[in-house]
């Protein structure tokens, strides 16, 4: 197994997530913090709390979990598709590695990059939400 | 084994079309081989075949005796290729960019031996630019930097002097030289056909999918062996006397001058053309002879096959 090639390509991605972390991780916390204000402070605050849990408090795993799926799927995604569209996967299909080694290194990268963003919105949500 | 590549029989169909049909192929170790063709001709295919790219619909490749589908690790590691477009992700840096090819290829980064190559292609000082900051000129040598990165025995450079000065394509001329001398086996297409009368040891010329010949390219060159010899007359001939009547003698640009072409061994029948002017009192002002280029020689075999 070619471990090397699925670390440099989990390096490669992460390496693009730095890069590019307004896109990537700012962009993502200010849409969710809108929804907290949206939904947490402005709609819930007109809801009563159920069994001591707030409005707000309840919507935050779904937001985290919204943005955990769809930025997971985005970014392995596009992690493959865009190289895809320039032509630059001849590499990657030129070298010795592995579909399955490939797909490690492209989804672990997309996992960990959307577990941080999940991180990050967690804990955005203290600002807005208190159990 | 004398034979790093063996390509027997490979046939490669997209849908209902053949893009290559029945190709046998080897490759010696060490050499560089040229591979010309007309647009379309399936070279790229080839290539791509070889380098697993695509999969072929029927026929072998072994490299170094591996197959390259059942052992494609062995086999892909030997191989650098520098494809003909130039797709790069254009926001990662030169340096970058040559360490994540040599990862794939499961190579250890290697810093000297990056730079090394950085410089050996004069983009060392470019090392920390984004790529979308480099000229195509550079670009074009990023990407042989990149397949060089993890050290290969096989190049493959598919057109790597399109769109490049002449300044520079002399330099890569001199950089395959030298990476011959270093016993790195060269598999290159072009469309300049000096190129590979410049650097080839031998030649493949392929059509329509099909493999015309192979050759080395002395033979070749010996046995297309042809003069052209060019007669421009003072005055405009309206057409060739019967004692001209001859299928190697014309008269080319609207009578201005007679062409002639001595074939290898042919008797020379200058001297009767000469003699023939002189009689007739036809003045000349000029007699150009050259020897037939390869490519003269590329074009009467594209001609042949297609006939």
């Amino acid at each position: 197994m070619n471990i090397r090639a699925t670390l440099t390509i989990y390096k490669f991605e992460m390496s693009r997530f730095r890069r590019t972390i307004f896109q990537s991780l700012v962009a993502p916390i200010i849409t969710t913090s809108l929804y907290f204000v949206v939904f947490g402070a402005a709609i819930g605050s007109k809801i009563e709390s159920i069994n001591g849990v707030s409005y707000g408090s309840f919507i935050v795993p779904g937001l985290i979990m919204l943005y955990l799926m769809t930025e997971s799927i985005n970014n392995a995604a596009f992690g493959i598709y865009f190289p895809k569209f320039t032509g630059s996967i001849f590499e990657v299909l030129s070298a010795p590695v592995s579909a399955l080694e490939a797909t490690i290194g492209y989804v672990g990268a997309a996992a960990t990059k959307s577990t941080i963003i999940g991180l990050m919105i967690f804990f955005t949500s203290n600002f807005f939400c208190h159990a | 084994m004398n034979n790093l590549i063996s390509v027997s029989n490979l046939s490669k169909s997209f849908g209902s079309e053949n893009a290559l049909s029945n190709v046998s192929l080897d490759i010696k170790r060490g050499e560089i081989f040229a591979l010309l063709g007309p647009n379309g001709a399936g070279k790229t295919t080839l290539i791509s075949c070889i380098c697993g790219l695509t999969t072929q619909t029927a026929g072998n490749i072994r490299i170094n005796n591996y197959d390259t589908i059942s052992n494609f690790r062995e086999t892909r590691k030997l191989i650098g290729l520098v494809p003909q477009e130039l797709p790069f992700d254009s926001f990662e840096s030169v340096y970058n960019t040559c360490q994540f090819s040599r990862g794939l290829f499961g190579m250890t980064p290697n810093d000297v031996y990056i730079k090394e190559v950085l410089k050996s292609l004069s983009l060392l000082e470019k090392k920390d630019l984004q790529i979308f900051g480099l000229s195509g000129g550079m670009k074009r040598r990023l990407l042989i930097a990149k397949a060089l990165s993890h050290e290969p025995k096989i190049l493959f450079l598919d057109e790597p002097t399109a769109g490049v000065d002449v300044a520079l394509r002399k330099d890569l001329w001199e950089l395959i030289s030298n990476l011959k001398k270093k016993g790195v086996t060269i598999i290159l297409t072009t469309h300049y056909i000096e190129e590979a009368e410049q650097l080839a040891d031998r030649v493949g010329i392929i059509n329509s999918g099909k493999l015309v010949l192979v050759k080395d390219k002395a033979d070749l060159m010996q046995e297309f062996n042809k003069k052209s010899t060019i007669i421009t007359l003072r005055k405009k001939m309206q057409r060739l006397s019967k004692e001209l009547k001859d299928s190697n003698i014309s008269l080319i640009e609207s009578g201005n001058k007679i062409k002639y072409i001595s074939a290898n061994g042919e008797s020379n029948n200058l001297q009767s053309i000469l003699n023939y002017l002189s009689k007739e009192k036809i003045d000349y002002s000029e007699i150009n002879t050259v020897n037939n280029s390869l490519e003269d020689i590329f074009l009467e075999l594209i001609e042949k096959n297609e006939h």
